[in-house]
């Protein structure tokens, strides 16, 4: 075997080796069966290294990241369903937005399509199940954020139009029906906070609330193909 | 004999498979604005092929933490992603770069691993097909760090010489070299007589 030749099998099996060259080596090889095994065995080399199969991630550093990062989540942790009471205090000038938004939200939540999907605990009769995957177990106080809620509806409505060609048809009216129960609570949450804006039981209560129905519709989407 | 060359630039990460696209811009949005719920969907779906990269580059060992390390500094950098490219080629090239710069502090670990030529001897010949993967990431873990790196980089990753080079601040015909040098002694698994002789 030429050290010359040998040296230069790997630019020749990537391509990387100028044409005058490749031509010698090409004459090369017709004489030496060294250097035509070499040459396969590199290609084997490299067909194992493009198939290779990651191994999966440990399932706990997700915990390290989050708290790093300043929150107290953990996805290595299956959602879990909290209870959480209505508002404690509801304005009387609030109280038909947010009857209606609750109305709304509740409605949505007995679908049961997503009942399947959710893994939870049933809530207590008169009460809401709070998902706190974020929060470890502890119901944290939440800002109603609508123009988060609002970009969350936008990018599921997106897909779903893109998908719409592919998708079952009762899959995507299932899925607008509950993107518009969806829009629905949001405005009448944010009705309901504009007349009570300092209710903090109340931003907490929506923002659970239509997150975790948020969540449940992004899970059937992507379930679906979407 | 005829040669033609089929190695092409594959996407550094292949597409999320639990979101769409769409849905995954969104996460990348909200993440971006602070949501850590959305970034833990993000999280979720790179997470394996970041400690992938991590285990092959670096050895498992320091993986996890590696891997740690690239998604805070992706949570902390999310806001200069403008998604020009995709969020899983921004992800991978975030992920390259945290990982070359720790080389340093690797410097004394790594002395076990440099020149050594017979550092694939412990490696099993001819392996049995479920065997096979196993034992080729052993191998690539025992190689000698730049070739390595290069091997990684290159055949693995699909990563081009010249941007290589640039990476790891060498030329391309020392990555070429190395890369060929990386090859020569995986071949020991397959034939550890043959790769003796050369």
């Amino acid at each position: 075997m030429s050290d010359r030749w040998t040296d230069a099998l790997s630019e020749y099996l990537d391509g990387d080796l100028a044409a005058t060259e490749a031509r010698e080596l090409e004459q090369h090889l017709e004489s030496c069966e060294e250097c035509r095994v070499t040459l396969e065995e590199l290609r084997e080399i490299r067909e194992r290294a493009r198939s290779l199969v990651d191994p999966p991630a440990p399932d706990d550093l997700w915990a390290g990241i989050a708290s790093r990062i300043g929150t107290a989540g953990s996805t290595s942790e299956a959602p879990r369903a909290r209870v959480l009471k209505f508002p404690a205090r509801v304005p009387s000038i609030a109280l038909p937005w947010a009857v209606a938004a609750a109305f709304a939200l509740v409605t949505l939540g007995a679908g049961g399509a997503y009942v399947a999907l959710r893994g939870a605990a049933a809530p207590e009769p008169g009460t809401i199940a709070h998902d706190t995957a974020e929060t470890g177990g502890e119901v944290q106080l939440a800002s109603f954020d609508a123009e988060k809620v609002e970009t969350e509806i936008a990018a599921l409505q997106s897909a779903l139009d893109h998908g719409r060609g592919r998708l079952d048809p009762k899959t995507v009216l299932v899925l607008e029906k509950n993107l518009t129960l969806i829009r629905q609570a949001t405005e009448d949450a944010k009705r309901a906070l504009a007349a009570d804006p300092a209710n903090r039981d109340l931003q907490n209560y929506f923002a659970g609330t239509v997150e975790k129905k948020l969540q449940l519709v992004r899970r059937a989407a992507t379930m679906a193909g979407v | 004999m005829t040669h033609t060359a089929t190695w092409q630039l594959r996407t550094p990460f292949p597409e999320n498979r639990t979101l769409s696209p769409i849905l995954e811009n969104s996460d990348v949005a909200l993440a971006a604005r602070g949501d850590a719920r959305a970034f833990a969907r993000l999280y979720e779906g790179h997470k394996d092929r970041v400690f992938a990269l991590a285990a092959r580059m670096a050895g498992y060992e320091r993986a996890a933490e590696l891997t740690q390390d690239v998604f805070v500094r992706a949570w902390q950098k999310l806001g200069s992603f403008r998604g020009d490219a995709q969020f899983s080629t921004w992800l991978h090239r975030l992920a390259v770069n945290w990982i070359l710069s720790r080389r340093q502090t690797w410097a004394t670990e790594r002395m076990r691993f440099l020149d050594a030529e017979d550092a694939l001897d412990g490696v099993a010949a001819r392996p049995s097909q479920r065997e096979l993967s196993m034992d080729f990431e052993t191998a690539i873990a025992k190689l000698p760090e730049g070739a390595r790196m290069v091997f990684v980089l290159h055949d693995v990753e699909g990563y081009r010489h010249e941007e290589i080079a640039t990476l790891l601040g060498v030329t391309s015909g020392t990555t070429k070299a190395q890369l060929h040098r990386a090859r020569m002694m995986l071949r020991q698994v397959l034939s550890p007589t043959e790769s003796k002789k050369s």
